[in-house]
Parts: C-alpha cells; structure tokens; sequence
C-alpha cells in the first residue's frame, strides 16, 4: 500500500473506468500486480531509450505486446463450426458493404442524441446490457463528415482519421481502381459494446435479414 | 466485447446466406477462432487502429484489399490469416525492411 492508501492493484484498475480511465491502458486491470509492475518497468525503459534514439516503435511494440497478453482470456463464445458461403462472382464484381463496430455514424444523425464520448464511457455498464443501434451511413458520405462514439476504447486515433476502423476512403480507392466492384449505396456502424445475447439472437440475424432484402452482395466487418 | 459482436454478425450474416470477411487485431485473434467464424483478416494494431495508425493511407488500404482478399481464396469457415504488413504503420515511416538513405 502506498502512501495514500492505495494499493497497486487498485492503481492498476484505475485505469479501466476508475479515477485514471485510459481506454489505451485499461488492459492494465487484466493484469496481476507483477505483470502489471513489469509493464510499466519496460516501457519506463523504452522511453528512456526514446529520449536518445527517437525510435517510438519500440514503445508501441511494448503496449502491443503487453495487450495482446492481458487480452488472452478463454472466450465466451466458442463454437467448434461455423457457417460459409462462398462468393459466387470475383471480387471485380462485387459490390462490398462496409460494417463496422467501431461506433462510426453521420455528423448530422447521431444515434444517441449528442452524447458526448466522457458520457458514453460513464455508461459503459448500460451500453453492455442495451441491444446495439445500427446506424445507416449512405454511401456518398465525406469520410471528414463521419463521427466516432464509442465506450469501449480510445478514440482519439479514429477521431484523427476515421479510417483507422471504418475504411471508407480505402475500400473508394479500391473501386477506382477495379480491384472491387463497387460499393453499396449504404454502410453501417454500431457501437460492438452491447448485450452479446440480444445481438446474437435478435439483432444479428434481423440486420442479416435486412441487408440481404437489400441485395447486398458481401460485407466487410471490422472490429475495434 | 466489439470482436465478440462482430463475430456474432459475421456468423449471422453467413447464415443469412451473405459472404463476409472480419478485421480484428492481434489480441482478440483467439476470439476469431473460437467463434469460427468465415473469414478473419488480424491485423499487427493497437486496440481502436484496426486498419492501423490515423493517416497511415497505404496500411489502410494494404488491410482492406487483403481482407477483401480473403473472399476469393477462403474456402471453408474458420479462415483465418494474419497480415504481415509490408507498407508503412505511420505516414510517411519507411515501409518494413525498407533502408533510408545512407543506411547500412
């Protein structure tokens, strides 16, 4: 315990939802105190080492070893098959629709009513009991229009460059340059931290529904 | 809880008769694979970079074409490939293996 009462392990799940809330560090609650005490001894050292040599993707390589690592917990879900559908025309032919998870939706059709990311992460207990909210994002839409939200982890990067977990402006290079065959007229977003059993036992499969009266041909998922 | 979700859709979405083909990262690669789930493209990112660092446009686009990849050579359910990126993580940063001038 520390001076001001605090154990490390307390310390340590401060940073997931707690008086120091990192949505990049809060992996650190899945971590035992010595794991915990071991990563903050490595990247003190590799930020010493950046003072001298500018070489920050050592320090990325730490934190992404290190969450790797805490996240490697015996799934919930575990299935031992799984449907398939094979494509029945090449990918210059398709028509790809984008899904992501990463909480994206339009400036002017927020789903949540202007709520501010520090009040989603305020509610993350709520957003994991709560079916998700799809939200339609027509195919024309600047990417600079988009909007990100999302209690589940750090946005700042995705509210850099929205592309680093809704690849809009990839997938148009992509049909400019006929390596896909277009794009649907419309693409989704939702926020993946939900109640998983009313996502996979009402909600997936009446969004599968929906996109497939909407002939969509293939979809591109991307988890946050 | 965002890959365990998009596992959810992607096995909806097949049952529903619609191909389709995940982006997750590195630390939830094991969630793919209980899930079996079509196809799953895993990606070297932090949490919230999926496709990688903001602006980082020739990673982006490099993990995009090869998820899409997948739709064509996948051919049975719990498909899973990890990407070894061969363009730059940041804009402008030399691509893996690549030597800046002068270097040995």
């Amino acid at each position: 315990m520390n001076g001001d009462g605090q154990t490390f392990e307390q310390f340590r799940r401060s940073f997931h939802y707690g008086s120091r809330s990192d949505l990049h560090f809060k992996f650190l609650a899945r971590l035992s105190d010595a794991d915990g005490a071991e990563f903050l001894r490595q990247l003190l050292v590799k930020l010493g080492d950046v003072f001298d040599t500018g070489e920050y993707d050592a320090v990325r390589e730490l934190v992404f070893d290190w969450q790797v690592r805490a996240y490697d917990r015996e799934p919930k879900y575990r299935y031992d098959s799984g449907p398939f559908v094979a494509p029945d025309r090449p990918l210059e032919e398709m028509t790809v629709t984008l899904v992501g998870a990463g909480g994206v939706f339009v400036e002017d059709d927020d789903p949540m009513g202007g709520e501010t990311q520090e009040e989603a992460e305020s509610r993350i207990d709520e957003y994991l009991r709560e079916p998700p909210k799809l939200s339609l994002i027509p195919g024309d839409t600047p990417s600079g229009d988009l909007r990100v939200r999302h209690p589940g982890y750090d946005v700042r990067g995705a509210r850099r460059d929205v592309n680093s977990v809704f690849p809009i402006d990839a997938l148009r290079g992509l049909a400019a340059d006929g390596i896909v065959g277009g794009l649907a007229s419309t693409h989704y977003g939702f926020v993946g931290a939900a109640s998983q059993l009313e996502l996979r036992n009402e909600v997936a499969p009446r969004w599968a529904q929906e996109l497939v009266a909407e002939g969509v041909d293939v979809c591109l998922l991307v988890a946050t | 809880m965002c890959h365990v979700s998009v596992g959810h859709v992607a096995r909806a979405l097949e049952d529903a008769g619609l191909p389709s083909v995940a982006v997750f990262i590195r630390a939830f690669r094991h969630v793919a694979e209980a899930m079996t789930l079509p196809r799953t493209l895993v990606t070297p990112h932090l949490m919230g970079r999926t496709l990688g660092p903001p602006g980082a446009r020739r990673r982006q686009r490099e993990v995009t074409a090869a998820a899409l990849g997948l739709l064509e050579t996948a051919t049975s359910p719990g498909t899973l490939v990890e990407l070894r990126p061969t363009t730059p993580a940041w804009p402008g940063e030399r691509s893996p293996g690549e030597r800046s001038p002068g270097e040995d």
